[in-house]
Order: structure tokens, then C-alpha cells, then sequence
């Protein structure tokens, strides 16, 4: 198509969005009522309004809205492409995520079958009282949940992932230069390295970084202070697109959840609130099987964590209400997965019919709640902590848990570790190899989780604050294989896949920032 | 309408202005016709069970059975004759009488202007011999002919590819020039890269279109379309494009159905004597400006959300769907 076409393709696109949401309304509001101001004359109306709505700050906040949905639009397909070409290209790719999906879902109807608990039942009034009395300490509730086990764990979908072929690849016997020496067996499309320094310039050494550069023995006038001035700067400016740049050098503890909260564009508006009140009456009235599948996650996981045991209580608020909202429906337009549907039969003249469960379309994993937990250190007020868990799912984990060729989709950042150790570490990767350690079932689990519950909390946030500002989650890769290349010299001493794990057990005392930097830009292969 | 906005944009700026008043005159001659339409006296009676093909020895035509559908698994190596799909055959009821007497009814097809075209199967071309030596070609050839041997004006080659690496087109056109009429080949388009590594699976499967802007000679009166497909990569054990369509530029017939006073026009080199009135191209941008408003508050739909709370889950009987 010419650029012209597409670019008015995609203008169109995103005025479909955004008419009807709050913003536009508000503005609309804003427009009208400025027609009082003395200074907006009838000659030149629309100049006028709009130098009003410049002058005010709504002109801003459009451009952070469009700037969203430029971030979530799929990109312009082909006018004889289906719409599941747009959600994944590959054919066999979709046959594989169609195949994991169905595979979840008979997972979660023979647990249901097993256990007679209904996937949804209304809660009787008694019940609905006790819970919004203890809506804000639901941690001390103690359910049974000794026979409920979670639906997959990230191994599972290893094995998933190992499995995956393409039909049309060269898989003969011979060993040839494209041999693939790992467990990733498709030919995807990944960054190699002067492609990555080229992709993170901001990381480079001769640029600062929060992470390294505000350590205590360095000046604060160094770095560390001109970046925080800079920051206050951006916050007052209220702009998304400024906020992402600078986040990629790290953003200050103190500015970090505003930082943020601009680049999703969260706003904790009062339609926001009134939203999440709305999903905590649905907890309140219905109670889901999942429900019970979130309570085992958080017991299991972050409840045992050190850094993450506190926030217990809104870990379930969050979660809970996370799988009743139908807004997250909207990223399944983006994303290789489909929504698992579900029958209803209907009682007392209801009509029978089809509908998604859970609400939301997903299914939680073993680990799931981890993705909130970081979280909760930036966020107090419950609903601002969900918008934006909320929005960073809908932007970057989804991909985490679904089989897709895109560059931050989990097959591709399994597939560019594995060739980033090939090529730094070559002994190293045929050693472990050798002895049955498969670098990549290691690293599975931290990538998984984008390494939350593995790094310390303040370097996870410095790494998370990359993963925002660089839109991409291939720094998860990058730094997986900066772990290996650390820690190489106990690694050849290994011999076996339990040892190899004894020795990446810990990772809580690295620095993420000192360890990509060397990886990226120091290290002579 | 795209066709007639492209085609005045590539003919520049000075039938930009009757390109848009015939827009307009159209459009508000569609809005009149959808106006005057009895509701739900139109019936789509859904798919036919079967696919038009393009070819001599189409089966549709003898017993409008399906067409066997390749499964993924089974790459043919070379496409039969007759498997080119170009088209699908569905139902409509019309009302015969309609409620305006001036008001007449088109009908377009979405195949939007593919011509019936012969695609044959791909032709390897390697050196050594194709049966006996164990690598794999690495160039195909896929010739493209047109029924009756009628010479068409391209506007757009379409299809989807499958891991196809290069293509370079070449079309056979009729010389005008010459008496005999003998055509003669020319190259359109050299090495176009469809994926961008031929090693990995980027741009593989994906949909392109070439159109008449990126060839390197104007597709008029072309007799056959020559695709040189070329995979320099042995990762892959097949290539080759599928669903290939040939799109035509619309027909300058429908601009004779013009009213006589469009042709009293001025043209813009003379510029007209204004007396006082207001320039006509700012008049004409802001009547379009005026017209694609009111478009938009008729097509008023919005993807947000209304925000309001959906219960879905009011009863207790759930079965998830297999």
C-alpha cells in the first residue's frame, strides 16, 4: 500500500477507538464550556479552541491517548488476509496454540468435573456479606484448597514449546550450519548482536544509567541528579512518548509509579475507580473456579516470598477482580490466543448460549500472580495498582504465556537466548549441552516471569523500567544469557542438570544494569 | 471508488478537483439509492458449496461439486492446472421493484476487478538433473495466462506467499507499435525481496501486492505474467505463492455515463474570471471537509466500551466449550 493509504488507514483506526471513551467526552465538555472565555472569538473558532485546549493540557492528554493505541494496534494487514493472519501469521503456530489451549481447557473441565465445584456459582447473601466485610484482609482466609493444583506450569509449556515444528523445515538428519543446537527448533527471526547494541544504545557504557551510575560512591552530580531534575520535567510535561524515552535509562525510585502510570496512561480518574468498584461487586456476587485457582497461586508463590509475602491481601484484590473484567477481551485481537468459550444452560427462561470464561479469557498459570506482585511496592490505592497490572498485561506479559512469532513473544526470546549463548559462550552452551543441562530449561522459568520473584525488588523494577521504555521484553533475553555468562565458570563445572540449577538458584544478589552492559557492550566474542 | 482516487492522484494535481466533485456526485447518488431501499427485502442466501475456478477444465462447471482443499500437511509439489481459486459463488435475491423509479441498482463485486486468469504449476529450474539429484531446486518459474488471449491493464498482482524469498516479474505485452502485433518481455520488477532473511520466518506467510506504481514498466496490454519465484535458502523443503490474482484497472466506460454539464467544466490551466466569488478549490476542500463529517456522524460506531458491568454469569450451569 502507499504510505498515504496506510497512513490513513491507521488514523481511521485509531478515531474509532478513542470516540465514544471518556476523553473524548470530557473534551467535548471542555470545548463547550471554553465557548464562555472571553478570549475564544467566532471568526476564528477552531483555531481558538483549539489554542484553548493546547494552553490546558487536553491536547496532551490525546496525544498520550493515541500514542496508547498506536502501541496496541496490530499493524496494517493485507485487505485479502483473515483476521487470524493478523493475530499470527504462521499457520503452524496457530495449529500449536489451538492445540495448547484445548489441552488447558480439558484441564480445567476435568478439575471441575473431579472436584463437582461449578465453574461459576452466584454467592448465597450470607456469604456476600462476610466477604465485603473481609474484602481488604482476605488473606487470613484459610479455604480448603488442599485438592485444587494449578493448570500448567511454565515446564509444561516447555515442552510445548520444544515440540513446536514447522512442517516446511529442513529437519534431515545431517548436521548443517542451521542445526539447532537447543531446545527452540523453528527458524524465527531474532536481533544478533550489533543488531541489540544498535536496538539499546541507551544502555551503552558511555551513557548513564540509573542502576550503576547512582551507586554511592559516585557523585550524585555525575548522573544522578540531572536525571532526576529531568524526570520532574517530564512529569510536568505530561507526556507519554517522553516518559518512555527517558524510562530507558532508569526513572528514580520516588518518580517511578508516576513515571509509569504515563507511559501506560493510567489515570486514577474517577470513571477508573468506578470501574474497578464494578468488578469488585461482580467478585462480591459470583465466585469462579478460577477464583479458587488464583487463591492456590498466590499461597503457593508470592505468600512464600520474602519480598512479596505482605502484599498478600492485594495480590487477591487485583487478581480477583483481573478475571472478571471483559475490557482485557479487547487484546485478543493482537494476540496469537483465543478466548476459551464456555455453554451456558439456561435456568428460569434464560436463553442458552455462549459466553467466555473466565470473563476475561484468562486462564491463570502456576506463577500468574507474580506478574502483580512488583507492583505493589510503586501503588497503595487498590484501583491505580489494577489499572495499570492491568495494562502492562494487556502490553507485555500476554505474550509471556502464548505461542506466537512475534519479537517479544516468548518462542522468540527462548530462541534469541539460546543463539546469544551459541555465540558468547560456546563451551559453555555445548558443555551443559553435553551433560544433559539444556541452558534453556533453566532460563525458562526467569523469562517466564520476567524475572519477578527471582531478582531483588529494585533491580526487578530497573529491569522492568527497560522493558517500558524499549516496548520490547527481548531485554529478558539479554539478560538471561548475561546470568549464564556471569556465573560461566561454575557452570563448566557441572555435570548434571541438578547442579547446573544449584548454581542459578540465587539471583538475588546481582545487579541487573552492570551484567547487561558488560554482556552488550563489553564482552569481546 | 479507490481506483478512480488513485488514478486522479497519479495523474496530478489537475484533475484533483473534478476527481473530488465526481466523488461527491457519486457518493450522494449511492446515499440516495441506500436511502430509497425497503428494508430486509434483501436476502443473502450464504455460500454455494463450491469455488470458482479459473480454468478450461473447470469442475464447478460440470457438477458444482467442492474443490478438494490441500491439507497443510501435504505440500504438492507442483499445482494441478485447474486449482486456481478465484472467486466464490454465493446467492443474492433483489427486489425486483424498487420504490424510486430513478433509481437504478448496482451491484460490485469484493473480488474487486481479479480477472480470470491460468495459473500453472510451478516449473523448477535447476541444474542436473531434477529427478535424481538430491538438492532441491532453487528457482521457480509460474506462468500466468489470460483466457481468450485479451490483453489486460494491471493494476495489481495480489497473493500469499510461502517462503518464498525473491520474486521477479515479467510480462509478456502486445506491441502496438509493430504491425504484426508480436509481443515482447519486459521486466516490471527485479528481485523483490518478500522475506527478509531467507533463513527465518519472517514475511513467509504473509499477503503482498504488487501494484502498478513499483513496476518498473506500466502493465498495459499484458498477455501473460511471468513469476520467477527464487529461495536461495535450503532450510526450507518447499516454496512457491499461492492464491495469485490479477487486478485490473477499472474501465474507463463508466465515465461516459457523465452528465453534459461536467464536460463544460474549466480546466484549471485557464484560470477562471471569479468576479468576487470564492476561490473553487477551497469551496471544493471544504465541502469534502463538510461531507466526510456528515459520513462519520452517519457511521457512528465506536469500539470503546460502554462501561457498563456484563453478567454473564448468572447461571449455574457452565460447560466450557471443547
Amino acid at each position: 500500500m502507499e504510505e498515504g493509504a496506510e497512513l490513513s488507514v491507521v488514523v481511521s483506526q485509531v478515531v474509532q477507538r478513542l470516540r465514544g471513551t471518556h476523553l473524548h467526552s470530557h473534551l467535548e465538555r471542555e470545548a463547550k464550556e471554553c465557548l464562555h472565555r472571553p478570549e475564544i472569538r467566532i471568526e476564528c473558532l477552531k483555531e481558538d479552541v483549539r489554542n484553548f485546549l493546547k494552553k490546558t493540557g487536553w491536547e496532551r492528554k490525546l496525544q498520550n491517548a493515541v500514542y496508547r493505541e498506536l502501541h496496541v494496534l496490530p499493524q496494517p494487514s493485507h485487505a485479502a488476509a483473515p483476521p487470524e493472519h493478523t493475530k499470527e501469521p504462521l499457520a503452524y503456530m496457530r495449529k500449536a496454540q489451538a492445540c495448547w489451549e484445548k489441552r488447558i481447557l480439558k484441564s480445567l473441565n476435568s478439575m471441575s468435573t473431579e472436584l463437582g465445584v461449578p465453574l461459576a456459582r452466584k454467592r448465597p447473601v450470607r456469604e456476600q456479606k462476610e466477604l465485603l466485610q473481609k474484602w481488604s484482609e482476605m488473606g487470613t482466609n484459610e479455604p480448603d484448597l488442599s485438592h485444587f493444583r494449578p493448570v500448567y506450569a511454565p515446564k509444561d509449556f516447555l515442552e510445548v514449546l520444544t515440540s513446536l515444528r514447522n512442517p516446511n523445515l529442513d529437519s534431515s538428519d545431517e548436521a548443517s550450519c542451521r542445526s539447532h543446537l537447543g531446545l527452540i527448533q523453528v527458524s524465527l527471526n531474532v536481533k544478533d548482536i550489533p543488531e541489540m547494541r544498535e536496538f539499546f544504545c541507551e544502555l551503552s557504557l558511555e551513557k548513564g544509567q540509573l542502576g550503576i551510575d547512582d551507586h554511592t560512591s559516585f557523585p550524585p552530580d555525575l548522573f544522578e541528579s540531572d536525571h532526576i531534575c529531568l524526570g520532574k520535567k517530564v512529569l510536568s510535561e505530561q507526556d507519554s512518548a517522553a516518559a518512555q524515552q527517558y524510562s530507558r535509562q532508569g526513572c528514580p525510585t520516588g518518580l517511578r509509579a508516576h513515571l509509569w502510570a504515563l507511559i501506560l496512561n493510567c489515570s486514577n480518574d474517577p470513571e477508573d475507580v468506578m470501574h474497578y468498584e464494578q468488578l469488585k461487586a461482580g467478585v462480591i456476587n459470583h465466585d469462579l473456579l478460577v477464583d479458587n485457582l488464583i487463591y492456590k497461586d498466590v499461597k503457593l508463590t508470592a505468600s512464600n516470598d520474602d519480598y512479596y509475602f505482605v502484599f498478600e491481601d492485594y495480590l487477591y484484590q487485583v487478581l480477583l477482580c483481573f478475571s472478571r473484567d471483559t475490557a482485557v477481551l479487547e487484546h485478543f485481537n493482537y494476540s496469537s490466543a483465543t478466548p476459551p468459550t464456555c455453554h451456558t444452560k439456561g435456568q428460569s427462561g434464560a436463553e442458552d448460549g455462549t459466553s467466555v470464561y473466565p470473563p476475561n479469557g484468562v486462564v491463570p498459570f502456576h506463577g500468574f500472580s507474580m506478574y502483580v506482585a512488583p507492583l505493589c511496592f510503586l501503588y497503595k490505592e487498590p484501583s491505580q495498582l489494577y489499572s495499570v497490572f492491568r495494562e502492562m498485561y494487556v502490553r507485555y506479559f500476554f505474550r509471556l504465556h502464548s505461542i506466537s512469532s512475534s519479537p517479544s513473544g516468548i518462542v522468540s526470546l527462548c530462541l534469541q537466548f539460546e543463539k546469544l549463548l551459541q555465540v558468547y559462550l560456546p563451551q559453555l552452551f555445548y558443555h551443559l549441552r553435553e551433560t544433559g543441562a539444556q541452558p534453556l530449561r533453566i532460563a525458562f522459568k526467569w523469562m517466564v516471569r520476567a524475572f519477578s520473584g527471582y531478582l531483588a525488588t529494585d533491580q526487578l523494577l530497573l529491569l522492568w523500567d527497560r522493558i517500558l521504555g524499549y516496548d520490547s521484553m527481548e531485554i529478558l533475553a539479554v539478560l538471561a544469557a548475561a546470568v549464564f555468562a556471569f556465573r560461566a565458570e561454575n557452570l563448566m563445572e557441572v555435570t548434571s542438570l541438578a547442579a547446573a540449577e544449584a548454581v542459578l538458584a540465587d539471583l538475588s544478589t546481582l545487579k541487573v544494569m552492570p551484567l547487561l552492559q558488560i554482556f552488550l557492550f563489553a564482552t569481546v566474542i | 471508488m479507490c481506483n478512480k482516487r488513485k488514478e486522479c492522484k497519479d495523474s496530478g494535481p489537475c484533475r484533483l478537483w473534478t476527481g473530488w466533485t465526481v466523488f461527491l456526485v457519486l457518493s450522494l447518488m449511492m446515499a440516495r439509492v441506500r436511502g430509497a431501499w425497503p428494508a430486509g427485502q434483501i436476502e443473502i442466501l450464504g455460500d454455494l458449496s463450491g469455488q470458482l475456478e479459473a480454468s478450461m477444465h473447470s469442475s464447478v462447471l460440470a457438477d458444482l461439486q467442492e474443490a478438494p482443499i490441500a491439507s497443510d500437511a501435504a505440500i504438492p509439489a507442483g499445482f494441478p492446472d485447474s486449482s486456481a481459486i478465484v472467486g466464490r459463488l454465493f446467492q443474492m435475491r433483489l427486489p425486483t421493484k424498487m420504490a424510486d423509479a430513478s433509481s437504478t441498482l448496482k451491484v460490485f463485486s469484493m473480488t474487486d476487478n481479479a480477472v480470470p486468469c491460468t495459473v500453472k504449476s510451478p516449473v523448477p529450474l535447476q541444474i542436473g538433473d531434477a529427478k535424481t539429484d538430491t538438492s532441491r531446486p532453487g528457482v521457480y518459474v509460474i506462468d500466468v495466462t489470460f483466457p481468450h488471449g485479451q490483453a489486460v491493464k494491471i493494476r495489481e498482482i495480489s497473493f500469499k506467499n510461502y517462503y518464498t524469498a525473491f520474486l521477479m516479474v515479467r510480462l509478456q505485452k502486445k506491441d502496438p507499435g509493430s504491425p504484426g502485433g508480436c509481443a515482447r518481455w519486459v521486466t516490471c520488477l527485479k528481485n523483490h525481496p518478500l522475506m527478509s532473511s531467507p533463513h527465518t520466518e519472517e514475511g513467509s506467510q504473509d499477503y503482498f501486492s504488487i501494484y502498478r506504481h513499483q513496476m518498473l514498466v506500466d502493465p498495459d496490454d499484458v498477455t501473460s505474467v511471468r513469476l520467477i519465484l527464487r529461495q536461495p535458502s535450503s532450510a526450507w523443503l518447499n516454496f512457491t505463492l499461492e492464491d495469485i490474482r490479477i487486478h485490473q484497472c477499472a474501465s474507463d466506460d463508466s465515465e461516459r455515463d457523465m452528465p453534459a454539464w461536467f464536460s463544460q467544466l474549466t480546466p484549471v490551466d485557464q484560470v477562471p474570471d471569479l468576479q468576487g466569488l470564492p476561490n473553487p478549490q477551497t469551496v471544493a476542500s471544504s465541502i469534502q471537509q463538510m461531507w466526510a463529517l456528515t459520513e462519520v456522524m452517519q457511521t457512528n460506531q465506536t469500539a470503546a466500551p460502554i462501561g457498563r458491568f456484563d453478567s454473564t454469569l448468572q447461571t449455574q450451569d457452565l460447560q466450557l466449550a471443547r
